[in-house]
């Protein structure tokens, strides 16, 4: 394979580039769901291409094709330079990369079952079993899903690092969706909303989460939203679940913590970010308690990976350390303008598309209390379990979210279940309330398969580890 | 050449009448060739072309169905994948919703074909039009940003009922979002061809409004009368379509439209009709089916909820005409080609100096359901928000809305005579400018 990726990168040096490199993958996609016991679903694809990244004249371009005949190539490469060509003439940028170490490595997955190994009447049958257990009075819909990938790709750069990586992806989960007698509708998911929960484990990861163990509360929680009052207004303690704080460090943190937005380059699209380079080591953005990191070494995290699509290894660094901005997710070419070290977050969504910064996996760590130290110590609260609704701004500061299912805690008791609740708030001002962070026994690593970024319009897989936390005196409950 | 002619089709195809009698099959060709410019502090910083072709193949042995999408451009991989598909076929468990495919219609209508964009005129054009544009925004010491693209798509479809269809679709689309430290404006133009595209006024108008939002002030969050550019008015569309109006949704109990039908949900001066053939609609003439998708249907007239959009599976449910809108996956079938009108329009210099105190909006940003079945929705104001006080406009910081949308599409004011297409995701919408006479603002954002 270095001798075919050669042979492309060696058609773009004829054309007198500054750099290219080549990603070369396979990418083999299972996705099942079931409606009813009924298999409403049943899809697989395999991609295979190529894309070409060059610098020319201080101007990127990129092409890429799943024509993988030989005589393609030339066209592809071609056209990249050509793209370079036309925004180097347009523009007054001169694009530098932060230099990295060549290497030539092969990651291998770490999944123990191949999820493409198991049959496909098994996996029927495991969705099939938790479906039936939601079937209760009142739940009118049942939907279980499992997807998996396998990925092999290739990276060659003409500084001469080759990377081999292969990479599995699974995915399941179940969702009940509720009637009342008053036809008010309510859904709820487990482990989470969006198909689940994720992981780059095999099919030990679908047994471990199991679903069929858990099936039944998801649809009693169902059929109790669907006759709950409304969450009310005010201002309280809140608690917010794993899965729905996954959401919360993914959009406040994760997102404005990526170096081409804070430095504009996304500024049409996605946005900026409220984390702005002269806040970096001196801003109190959080709680002194909060620390988070990018963390894409832990074994089995969806955001977790061997070499980025620069071919930078991946890394921990911290973004927050005692509650102060430390650090961004950057790239190459952010790294040479900052003055520091690519840490490995450019990714990209396949083969076709250009590589972004992207989160990794991005981790509230750990803090030293149980959930019900956390409730206990509430006099008027709500918590909040599984993401329903969520709506930032473009620069990542006032944001309303919106859970599945909603608890009043009342004197430090978990009390009446509540439906639509929201929070909203100001990312910095919301943070800073952070007072208690559940310990690690409650600590998960959150799979997130669906990150927007970028156009043309890329999903990135990336995760979040975090255990419940409390945030004291949050406005709640929008809907009158 | 037409995807339909090549070779690569022509062999799955004799492949399938050959060896696939008894199945019931559909299968899809498409094809995309695209490339997109971003530019950011008037540099074109990123940009990415793609020519991807690949195939959709779906078995079914009575309800026993498996689906297969393919990048490869190797007819013995599809071969493989087809066998694999009937090993599939034999054993899995079935799909009680499975309803089969549709037939063909009694007369395929002839449409005339979108015109394809050329590469290597977008290119000259980029040449052309960037340094002009960039040297405008320099000299009025500001930054570009943004995007200038085209795609065109190309897709084929065949099934076992003789159901033989293809259709192509071709956009270019330029974005321009003025920047001055924090305040931006924001205009876009989306064609057929390049020649279509309104570049000059995208320009004018993103420059214009950054100019005006200089210093905005903070007010008050509450219910305000609010002007509409026809953007913002299309964000709204969308997501009415998208939680609303698809009938499946509809027919599951989980939208504001269910057990609405022939009643009055929005105004009584709008009207919302499905047309891929209106003349502003950028659309392929079939649908994931390859169904035709061109006569309109009229979903809402007068403000009255008055139909939906059907796939061949509704269809035979609820013994309607197919209007050609099935989707890829198992959304079921959603208006993708919506067109917003009014008998009565006005110039929106007009309307805006009609309004005592009101907000004017450029378009919203993270627009997302909060309630779905209630049409309530979130999303913040961008790119240039305004007060407007007895038709004067002076600046404001950006605002946060939740209301339900179909409230707000109930109390109309003026319609504007500056309908436009705006794409999304699935297709894309036709709408003018709206005056609308309250929505909810419930928070103020930092500047």
């Amino acid at each position: 394979m270095k001798n075919k990726l050669s042979f492309y990168l060696d058609v773009a040096k004829s054309l007198h580039v500054q750099y290219a490199d080549i990603r070369f993958e396979e990418i083999h996609s299972h996705d099942l769901r079931l409606r009813n016991e009924s298999v409403d679903s049943n899809r697989m694809s395999v991609q295979i291409g190529y894309g070409v990244r060059v610098l020319k004249n201080g101007s990127w371009g990129f092409a890429s094709t799943n024509n993988i005949e030989q005589k393609s190539v030339e066209e592809t490469v071609k056209q990249a330079v050509q793209l370079a060509e036309i925004a180097a003439k347009v523009s007054t940028q001169n694009i530098q990369l932060a230099s990295i170490p060549v290497v030539e490595d092969f990651v291998e997955s770490v999944a123990a079952i191949d999820p493409f190994e198991v049959s496909l009447e098994e996996k029927i049958e495991y969705l099939k079993e938790a479906s039936s257990v939601m079937k209760i009075p009142s739940v009118f819909l049942r939907e279980a899903s499992m997807s998996f990938r396998k990925l092999h790709k290739f990276f060659l750069s003409t500084e001469d690092s080759f990377i081999e990586q292969t990479r599995h992806e699974t995915g399941c989960g179940i969702t009940a969706f509720a009637r009342s007698d008053q036809g008010e509708f309510q859904s709820r998911s487990y482990p989470n909303a969006f198909g689940g929960d994720y992981s780059t484990f095999g099919y030990e990861f679908v047994t471990k989460t199991d679903l069929v163990g858990n099936a039944l509360q998801c649809a009693q929680e169902a059929v109790a939203l669907s006759n709950a009052p409304l969450c009310p207004s005010g201002t309280k303690d809140i608690i917010i679940m794993g899965n729905q704080m996954a959401l919360q460090i993914h959009e406040s943190i994760g997102h404005p913590a990526e170096l081409d937005r804070v430095m504009g380059s996304e500024a049409a699209y996605a946005g900026t970010s409220y984390m702005t380079r002269d806040k970096c080591g001196v801003f109190q953005l959080a709680s002194p308690i909060v620390n988070i990191t990018a963390d894409a070494t832990v074994p089995g995290a969806f955001g977790s990976f061997g070499y980025d699509d620069e071919g930078v290894k991946a890394q921990k660094v911290y973004l927050i350390k005692k509650g102060i901005l430390e650090g961004y997710l950057n790239s190459r070419e952010t790294a040479y303008k900052t003055g520091d070290q690519p840490m490995g977050a450019m990714r990209a969504d396949g083969y076709w598309n250009y590589p972004l910064i992207r989160m990794t996996s991005i981790n509230l760590l750990p803090g030293d209390q149980s959930l019900q130290q956390m409730i206990s110590d509430i006099d008027d609260g709500i918590l909040f379990d599984g993401i329903k609704s969520w709506s930032i701004d473009d620069r990542r500061m006032n944001f309303q979210f919106g859970s599945q299912y909603g608890r009043i805690i009342r004197k430090g008791n978990l009390q009446e279940v509540v439906k639509n609740p929201t929070y909203m708030g100001e990312s910095p001002t919301f943070w800073k309330s952070c007072d208690a962070i559940g310990d690690e026994s409650h600590y998960h690593i959150y799979g997130v398969p669906n990150c927007g970024k970028g156009e043309p319009g890329q999903l990135m897989k990336l995760s979040h580890g975090t255990s419940p936390v409390r945030f004291r005196n949050r406005k709640v409950g929008v809907i009158q | 050449m037409k995807i339909m002619d090549s070779n690569l089709t022509q062999q799955t195809l004799a492949y399938l009448q050959k060896n696939l009698s008894g199945w019931e099959y559909q299968v899809s060709f498409h094809q995309t060739e695209s490339t997109m410019l971003r530019f950011a502090q008037s540099n074109i910083h990123q940009n990415n072309r793609s020519v991807q072709t690949s195939i959709g193949i779906e078995l079914a042995r009575g309800k026993r169905v498996a689906r297969t999408n393919l990048d490869a451009n190797n007819f013995d991989e599809i071969v493989n994948s087809i066998q694999s598909l009937q090993s599939i076929c034999e054993t899995i468990a079935e799909n009680q919703e499975f309803s089969g495919y549709p037939e063909p219609p009694s007369q395929l209508e002839q449409v005339k074909e979108n015109p394809t964009i050329d590469p290597e005129e977008f290119y000259d054009k980029s040449l052309s039009f960037f340094p002009v544009y960039f040297q405008q925004v320099k000299n009025a010491s500001l930054e570009a940003y943004g995007s200038f693209l085209f795609e065109n798509f190309h897709a084929a479809c065949v099934n076992s009922n003789g159901l033989v269809n293809q259709s192509n679709s071709s956009s270019v689309q330029f974005q321009s979002q003025i920047m001055n430290g924090r305040v931006s404006g924001y205009s876009q133009s989306t064609a057929k061809t390049i020649q279509d595209l309104a570049i000059e006024r995208v320009i004018e108008e993103s420059i214009e409004t950054c100019q005006n939002g200089i210093s905005p002030a903070t007010i008050e969050p509450g219910d305000y009368t609010v002007f509409l550019k026809p953007e913002a008015v299309a964000d709204i569309v969308r997501m009415m379509a998208f939680i609303s109006m698809g009938t499946k949704a509809i027919d599951e109990k989980r939208s504001y439209l269910s057990g609405k039908l022939n009643t009055k949900v929005l105004d009584s001066c709008l009207n919302i009709t499905e047309d891929p053939l209106h003349p502003k609609q950028i659309s392929m003439y079939m649908d994931h089916q390859g169904y035709p998708h061109i006569h309109p249907v009229k979903m809402i007239q007068n403000g009255v909820f008055h139909d939906m959009v059907f796939d061949d599976k509704f269809a035979k449910k609820y013994n309607k005409s197919n209007t050609g809108n099935a989707l890829p996956g198992n959304m079921g079938p959603i208006p993708t080609n919506l067109v917003l009108e009014s008998s009565t329009t006005q110039d929106p210099t007009e309307m805006i100096s009609q309004v005592e105190k009101g907000i004017y909006v450029t378009r919203f940003w993270y627009a997302n359901p909060v309630s779905p079945i209630d049409g309530e929705v979130t999303a913040l104001t961008r790119d240039g928000t305004f007060w407007i006080e007895n038709g004067q406009m002076k600046p404001v910081k950006n605002l946060r809305y939740s209301d339900n949308i179909f409230e707000v599409l109930s109390g109309i004011l003026a319609v504007g005579n500056d309908s436009r297409f705006t794409g999304s995701f699935f297709g894309g919408t036709v709408a003018p400018s709206l005056l609308c006479k309250k929505m909810r603002f419930t928070e103020v954002l930092p500047e």
